[in-house]
């Protein structure tokens, strides 16, 4: 399997492939814990192991409410928290690739993601190395990107790569390509409130669509509380244009633009039966929720084509 | 040796309102079928040589065969390309 297609850097690929080589085994007691703390992440219960500096969990802590955050617990799922300079490597010297991408695949270690700022191995479920640049930047978001997909599917939830407004206590989920304006309507939404302009979740509970703010990265809306969610209005597939038009995509192509938003689930490397529950899952989602497309111009107009069509 | 075409293994794919969607893993996409590729897609259940899908759909669609052909045979090149569906020599089906 090719696995390094794409990257500028293929000789840093290797290193970080050594890296992981290095974690099979790993004495994680050789490096001193600054801290340990769990975050319950959507219902998932991480016990975070910081072996980082002492800024780690005060970067990250604003973007998760207060009651998220406990007492770590040693049973447990395990997040060992490592920086690249930990294992001799520098910050710059590990990021430096251009490849936005993450890689990922399974083998006898366990599942395995590299991307440009940071390197997960997932060895159990219960243990989780992950190697980022020093302090919690981009490595922490994008590790809990390539992460949580997997995991959060198993209780019925999955990531959008979309934006989400609230209007009159109901969430329009804006779903398109990169570029097609995700960020841009949440900027002409005057009377809605923004969960996220590029990650946010998606789940059933009692045949109800409810959407929620990822805090997974994008820019941070420090209104937008993690632990609410709020039912679905409906799915808009975006498409920028000179004119305002909204219309019902069939129900197959509503079931393919949802599976292409799905963010990843990197299909290639899931077990077929969890490939076929998030393909159903997509099905589900469909049913529930209709998917329209929606050209828009750069206007807050856009919304009265919504509004008529979909009250 | 006879060729036959048969749908690649643990493809998770269903049917909505009379069109078929498969998810291709490999690709991470779904792949959407029109009528006529759901209905050949439906026939694949089992695997079947280009003659016996070209007389199914000429039954079906009620087109006379050289059209039925042509149309297969860009089916079945677009599901190979896709890894969806495979040729397989007919003895071992």
């Amino acid at each position: 399997m090719e696995l390094s297609l794409g990257l500028r850097n293929p000789q840093l690929f290797e290193q970080k492939k050594t890296l992981i080589k290095k974690l099979e085994d790993i004495d994680l007691s050789q490096y001193p814990i600054h801290d340990k703390k769990q975050l319950s992440l959507f219902g998932l219960e991480l016990n975070l192991v910081n072996y980082q500096d002492s800024d780690f969990f005060s970067t990250i802590e604003k973007f998760y409410p207060a009651s998220w955050w406990g007492e770590f617990n040693t049973n447990g799922t395990q997040v060992h928290l490592l920086s690249c300079e930990d294992l001799g490597m520098s910050s710059d010297e590990f990021e430096n690739e251009l490849m936005p991408d993450c890689i990922d695949w399974q083998d006898e270690m366990g599942h395995i993601g590299i991307q440009r700022d940071f390197i997960g191995l997932n060895k159990n479920d219960n243990q989780i190395i992950i190697i980022t640049g020093k302090g919690a930047g981009d490595g922490w978001f994008n590790f809990l990107r390539w992460y949580l997909p997997r995991q959060l599917l198993k209780n019925n939830q999955v990531i959008l790569h979309s934006s989400a407004v609230v209007k009159n206590g109901q969430a329009y989920v804006f779903l398109g390509h990169s570029g097609a304006g995700k960020s841009t309507v949440t900027e002409l939404s005057p009377d809605g409130h923004v969960l996220g302009d590029d990650m946010n979740f998606v789940e059933v509970s009692d045949g109800q669509l409810y959407a929620r703010s990822g805090g997974i990265g994008g820019r941070f809306f420090p209104h937008a509380d993690c632990s609410e969610s709020f039912p679905v209005k409906a799915f808009f597939w975006l498409n920028q244009s000179s004119q305002n038009k909204i219309y019902p995509f069939s129900k197959i192509e509503g079931v393919r633009l949802i599976l292409a938003s799905m963010t990843n689930i990197f299909w290639e490397t899931l077990e077929e039966k969890e490939r076929q529950f998030a393909f159903d899952f997509a099905i589900q989602m469909n049913e529930l929720g209709r998917v329209y497309k929606l050209d828009f111009e750069k206007k807050p107009t856009f919304w009265e084509v919504i509004d008529d069509y979909c009250l | 040796m006879t060729i036959v075409y048969k749908r690649s293994k643990d493809l998770p794919w269903q049917e909505i309102h009379n069109e078929i969607i498969i998810l291709n893993a490999s690709e991470g996409e779904a792949v959407q079928l029109n009528e006529t590729a759901s209905f050949l897609w439906d026939c694949l259940k089992s695997p079947l040589g280009i003659e016996e899908l070209v007389l199914n759909t000429c039954d079906h669609f009620e087109v006379p065969p050289d059209q039925a052909k042509e149309d297969i045979n860009i089916f079945l090149k677009d599901l190979q390309s896709k890894n969806l569906i495979q040729a397989v020599d007919g003895q071992s089906r």
